[in-house]
């Protein structure tokens, strides 16, 4: 019994334990790893990937997922840099960006959740239709010119921390707050694990599947803001492959393809485990191609375990 | 009140279909309620629309507790007192047992879920239940039955005054149906009425104090279990007399076709079983649900590992590697669970009868449409499968023609040994019928077959011997003319001497 208990925590934390190897071999390896300027370096770099995968979370808990978060950055980068040029008050930008985010979600949301389209085929449509927006605004030509508060939003930061970061944060900390106390938080998880179940048990699941969408949007908009902030210009075509980058943190933080499991904690290290694995290889001069293959092994390898502990339990 | 629900004059129609014509339903508090009648006579259809699932055709009404009764989704008729434990159990496997508990109607504190109170609230309800589990333990982690009460729990707990029931004993062992027949007498002490829909007559005489019969969307009558017998349910339900429910046809009994020796599972699942069957034979294979029944069919077809075993068919020894190995030498298997393992659903009722005999459908190396057609169609024929057409989606039809199309496709590769698992499980009374006769017409052509049924009734209706399994090991073997239910019973739940 004792031992079937530690085995269930290993196989728990499994991720956590392979990020604090990774964490100490880097480190033996190339001492500049753990050097304060490279790890808030490293927490910058995982935040605009982080807030995305927390929104991609609600989505694949539910059941579904979304390709699309990565077009509706750009778009929605686009329009914070079109709001951003001139003297409007930041919060403008912020608050077009969010709710042109939330729009593309919940157009998703609707496709599958009424027009009980697979996830697949509905963001797989909203993805290419979403980026076309984003160059049609845009004129296909990146806009520069935004504001210097505007740029200082991403490049500042408090008490050492990157601005980015902190929205990041205020992220984590919500959405770990409504998935494990709330009772919105609790029936996203229940229609994930079973449809039918959740139906006959009286959960408006269309509702809860179209908000999980909604959710993910809202979050790619805000996503969207920062990164025309940081990235000083609104491009059309930036974020490319975000969506599978937000997939990925999600399915090695232990959050399940086939819906209904899912920790926030697990998500927090599977975005960190991606950014180091990149950031590592990078202080090491490994060249980008080869990033690709091992980040490609690792999500294969993570829902390899996945899937073998399901079995296993069953 | 006489009464604690009444639904009268109920009908509903889908487009093209009338499922439900001005039918009635009265059931009184504290009793036992038995909805009987053949797939597709409307029991579902009738317990959807008191579920708010289904919404019923203008006229009729319906009484709950002496008020009229209007429902548009599940959570009503659970807010009212209705609640439905169904058929396909849905609990949330990878939630625990309180959260699946309260799932949907979460226990809030200050607008948040008060995981706390739910938990002593689950703990309280458990013990109650006479089980024992965790209420913080997975679902996944739970045996079918221990899922079954659970769900049995949270109708308790929405302290529901009539609980529907769907085939609840269709997945768990006699053991557990015991233990399900007391918690229904608890809860219908306490004045719960249990609507209880199967087609184990034995369960309907034994726990049901009433019974309403429905035949094609029609309500045919009502009466106490007391005062009927079983030929006359049947009557009822099928609206003809069936005077043999288990026909057997005489058969000339010949040579031993396929040999099973010393078979071992690497899970330790089967320890060491032996059987052979001959032409003209059909063997049967009780036991309790878990005995091992169908790991060991499962087995000698190749689809998991042998530790050790022989199997001979026609006298020649057969390497089982994968299921293709046998299937050559001419053994067939019809699986437990037709869904899974037995049909592409979404598929045509000509693609799944072409799925085992496909290279008998070529013409030139190719698949030939109007090859599949004719076969396809001649065992619809034959076997009396119920569609519209070859072309129909094999998921639109009733379990009893769907597993017609499995037995179908067998056929079609034209088997000498034919293994079938639970061949009749959740299937109405005349498809059981055509199976019997169609398994009859089998051996008297020389075939054999081996037939696994957890139905005590049926396997000695059907079968020439029996040979009864208990915990992975083979404990008897009954010959045709020392069958008795008491003796099969025994070694089934044997206690190892």
């Amino acid at each position: 019994m004792k031992q079937k208990n530690i085995k269930g925590l290993i196989s728990e934390y499994f991720i956590f334990l392979i990020f604090i190897a990774l964490v100490v071999v880097l480190t033996c390896l190339k001492p500049s790893f753990i050097a304060p300027t490279n790890l808030v370096n490293i927490l910058k770099q995982a935040s605009i990937n982080g807030i995305l995968a927390f929104g991609m979370m609600f989505v694949i808990i539910a059941g579904g997922f979304d390709m699309s978060v990565g077009s509706t950055v750009a778009f929605t980068g686009i329009l914070a840099a079109l709001l951003g040029k001139g003297d409007l008050p930041l919060i403008v930008p912020l608050v077009v960006a969010m709710l042109a985010g939330l729009a593309v979600g919940m157009v998703n949301g609707i496709g599958v959740a009424i027009g009980d389209l697979p996830p697949f085929i509905m963001t797989l449509g909203s993805m290419t239709a979403v980026r076309g927006l984003a160059l049609l605004t845009s004129n296909g030509k990146p806009i520069t010119g935004i504001s210097k508060e505007y740029k200082a939003v991403a490049a500042s930061s408090i008490a050492g921390i990157p601005m980015l970061s902190v929205f990041l944060v205020i992220v984590i900390i919500i959405c770990a707050f409504v998935l494990s106390k709330t009772v919105y938080g609790r029936r996203v998880y229940a229609c994930g694990g079973n449809l039918q179940a959740a139906r006959v048990s009286g959960i408006n699941t269309t509702a809860i599947r179209i908000s999980t969408f909604a959710i993910a949007g809202l979050l790619a908009g805000l996503c969207g803001f920062l990164m025309t902030s940081r990235v000083t210009i609104g491009q059309p075509t930036a974020a490319e492959s975000y969506e599978m980058d937000a997939i990925t943190a999600c399915v090695v933080g232990g959050v399940s393809m086939t819906g209904g499991v899912g920790k926030p904690w697990g998500v927090v290290i599977g975005c960190l485990l991606i950014t180091v694995i990149a950031n590592g290889l990078d202080i090491m001069g490994v060249s980008s191609h080869w990033q690709k293959i091992v980040k490609g092994v690792i999500i294969v390898v993570a829902v390899l375990i996945d899937v073998k502990g399901k079995t296993k339990k069953n | 009140m006489e009464y604690v629900l009444e639904m009268k004059d109920i009908s509903k129609t889908f487009p093209g279909v009338k499922a439900l014509d001005h039918v009635q339903l009265q059931v009184k508090p504290g009793e036992v309620h038995a909805l009987m009648g053949e797939n597709g006579a409307g029991k579902s259809t009738l317990m959807k629309i008191l579920m708010g699932i289904y919404t019923k055709d203008n006229g009729g009404e319906i009484i709950f507790n002496g008020q009229p009764y209007h429902v548009s989704n599940p959570k009503e008729a659970m807010d009212h007192g209705v609640a439905m434990i169904h058929q396909e159990l849905n609990p949330i496997l990878d939630m625990s047992v309180y959260e699946n508990i309260f799932v949907g109607r979460e226990i809030r504190k200050n607008g948040l879920v008060d995981a706390k109170a739910e938990i002593a609230e689950a703990e309280k309800l458990i013990k109650e239940c006479g089980l024992h589990v965790s209420p913080k333990e997975k679902l996944r982690n739970l045996t079918v039955a221990q899922c079954q009460l659970i769900e049995i729990i949270k109708a308790i707990s929405i302290n529901a005054k009539v609980i529907v029931m769907d085939e609840p004993t269709a997945a768990i062992t006699d053991r557990e149906v015991e233990l399900l027949f007391e918690h229904i007498r608890s809860l219908t002490a306490k004045g719960v009425a249990i609507i209880y829909i199967s087609h184990r007559m034995d369960e309907i005489f034994s726990i049901c104090d009433r019974v309403s019969v429905y035949r094609d969307g029609q309500y045919i009558g009502s009466g106490d279990t007391k005062d009927l017998d079983e030929a006359q349910l049947i009557k009822m339900m099928v609206g003809r007399e069936i005077t043999d429910v288990f026909p057997k046809l005489e058969a000339k009994i010949g040579d031993v076709i396929f040999e099973a020796k010393n078979i071992v599972r690497a899970d330790n699942k089967v320890k060491g079983v032996s059987l052979s069957v001959r032409r003209g034979e059909i063997l049967g294979i009780g036991g309790l649900v878990g005995a091992g029944r169908s790991e060991l069919v499962e087995g000698i077809f190749g689809m998991h590992e042998l530790a050790s075993g022989e199997i001979f068919v026609k006298g020649k020894q057969v390497k089982v590697h994968s299921p293709k190995d046998i299937i050559k030498e001419g053994v067939a298997l019809i699986t437990e669970d037709r869904k899974v393992t037995g049909l592409n659903l979404s598929g045509s009722v000509n693609d799944n009868i072409a799925m085992v005999a496909i290279k008998k459908l070529l013409s030139h190396g190719l698949y030939n449409k109007n090859k599949a057609r004719a076969a396809s169609m001649e065992y619809i024929k034959k076997l009396n499968i119920k569609t519209p057409s070859g072309d129909q989606i094999t998921g639109n039809l009733s379990g009893g023609n769907q597993q017609k199309i499995v037995i179908a496709k067998w056929l079609l590769n034209d088997p000498d040994v034919i293994i079938l698992d639970e061949p009749t499980r959740g299937i109405d009374v005349g498809a059981k019928r055509d199976i019997y006769l169609l398994l009859g017409k089998l051996v008297q052509q020389g075939k054999a077959v081996i037939m696994i049924s957890s139905e005590i009734p049926e396997l000695m209706g059907v079968c020439d011997r029996i040979m009864v399994m208990c915990e992975g090991n083979l404990s008897g073997e009954v010959q045709r003319d020392a069958f008795s239910q008491e003796r099969i019973m025994t070694l089934a739940s044997a206690i190892e001497v």
